[in-house]
């Protein structure tokens, strides 16, 4: 049978830290996909496919609107997966920007039906623990030391509007209401802090620190 | 043109990645950025720092209704066609793409059942005593878990025999006026063994044109009460899975 030549141990290794798949195999994984392996396409998605819908669930708060976004992003990847460039980052992290980027767009087609939380009421801010930093749950054992100490330079409410704007696909509008702040406001903690961030993680040092 | 000016151009990439650039203006950056290479530098310097930050989140295992779908929508190809490739300017035939699924499920099975001695191949290498081998009789073996839910069936088929058995366990409350529809996916497509029972024991009346080659790969649908009406599956995929040849 097809898919059980190579060694189940592996399979079972991996489905069970997806989030730190070996990126070597993913870029082989994705070569391989480019040239039309349908083999190598199922098993990137049995390697990627949950983190990829974590994360869809978490921009997206509706699983129906995850599960087509992860199709599309998927398809994408069959389609394209030659476009990936090691300067876009590790392999699962251009994963996820085109996750990322297909949930902003169908958000953008759909958000209007959702309503957005009521004035007075914390938006969902953090991952699996309310209340923590979302860069906190980042930190472990994933060598993302100079990012998250970055972060931490960054004034609290312009940590707090990147963090926001990126886990939660907020629009500036989304993030003054969420915020309680005026639009004008926001708009420049987001700016200054992506400032500052850039700064910082320049300094650090311009290469990419391998997953 | 503010797009020339170096530090509106970094934060444009910078609010494009993070994903604040909206509407009309993140479709504008995306076009210049395919047209300028020091723009697309700065938005890949964004895309490997800020993308790191998606490694927090919790991952959740999507159904297997998605993968299924996904095979659909390469497999329909007319919305969303197939790369043409210079070596192989055909269409994929389906049989690979239902041959993929049956990877990703084999997968899933190896995780499910836990144990490497009934895979495929490594019967042939445990000693036999006195029986005879009878390739001609093999029997087939499948767990079926319905996600989110209790409901399993443990299936045993015989292709010689033309007979499959079947033994249900746990619960499906979303039911409801539905039945569940056990479906064998041949390399032209589902093929519709039977209905399947929500508790007990049954058996079932295996398609004549049921082959193993390649591997068996079963799939469960919701289905209208009594069974799809038109022969496919027309409700969602509960499940969906290898059958291993066992005995």
């Amino acid at each position: 049978m097809i898919g059980l030549d190579s060694e189940p141990k592996r399979y079972l290794k991996r489905d069970m830290s997806s989030a730190t798949a070996d990126p070597e195999r993913l870029t082989q994984l994705l070569a391989a996909i480019s040239g039309g392996d349908q083999r190598a396409f199922a098993q990137l998605y049995e390697s990627c496919s949950s983190h990829l819908f974590g994360l869809l669930l978490r921009i997206l708060q509706r699983r129906d609107w995850a599960e087509e976004a992860l199709q599309d992003c998927f398809l994408k990847i069959w389609q394209k997966s030659e476009t990936y460039e090691p300067a876009r980052g590790a392999p699962l992290t251009w994963l996820s920007t085109i996750a990322r980027y297909r949930a902003l767009d169908l958000l953008r087609m759909k958000r209007p039906e959702v309503e957005m939380p009521e004035e007075g009421e914390e938006p969902p801010m953090t991952l699996a623990d309310p209340g923590q930093d979302p860069v906190d749950g980042a930190i472990e054992g994933e060598g993302i030391d100079k990012l998250r100490d970055c972060m931490h330079g960054l004034q609290d409410e312009q940590r707090r509007s990147v963090l926001l704007a990126y886990y939660e696909g907020y629009t500036h509008q989304e993030l003054a209401r969420a915020m309680k702040a005026p639009l004008g406001t926001v708009k420049s903690w987001v700016r200054r802090g992506l400032s500052r961030l850039r700064d910082c993680l320049e300094a650090v040092g311009g290469v990419v620190e391998q997953e | 043109m503010k797009y020339q000016d170096a530090r509106l151009r970094r934060m444009l990439a910078a609010e494009y990645v993070l994903g604040t650039l909206r509407g009309p203006a993140r479709r504008r950056f995306e076009r210049l950025a395919h047209a300028d290479a020091a723009l697309r530098a700065e938005q890949y310097f964004w895309e490997a720092r800020l993308g790191r930050l998606s490694l927090a989140i919790k991952p959740v295992t999507p159904a297997p209704t998605v993968w299924l779908s996904l095979l659909r929508r390469i497999e329909a190809g007319n919305t969303v066609p197939l790369r043409v490739r210079p070596a192989e300017p055909k269409p994929v035939p389906m049989r690979r793409i239902w041959a993929g699924m049956a990877a990703a499920a084999a997968v899933v099975a190896v995780v499910m059942l836990g144990q490497r001695g009934i895979l495929p191949g490594t019967h042939e290498t445990t000693p036999v005593a006195q029986t005879p081998v009878t390739p001609a009789a093999p029997v087939y073996v499948a767990l079926l878990k319905v996600p989110d839910s209790t409901m399993q069936w443990t299936v045993s088929l015989s292709l010689v025999k033309g007979q499959m058995t079947v033994a249900a366990a746990g619960d499906y409350p979303q039911l409801g006026q539905h039945s569940m529809e056990l479906w064998w996916i041949s390399p032209q497509g589902p093929v519709a063994i039977g209905l399947l029972p929500v508790q007990g024991n049954g058996s079932m009346t295996l398609p004549k044109e049921m082959l193993a080659q390649g591997g068996i790969t079963l799939a469960v649908s919701l289905e209208p009460q009594g069974g799809s009406p038109t022969g496919k599956p027309t409700g969602p995929v509960l499940t969906s899975g290898p059958a291993v040849q066992a005995a």
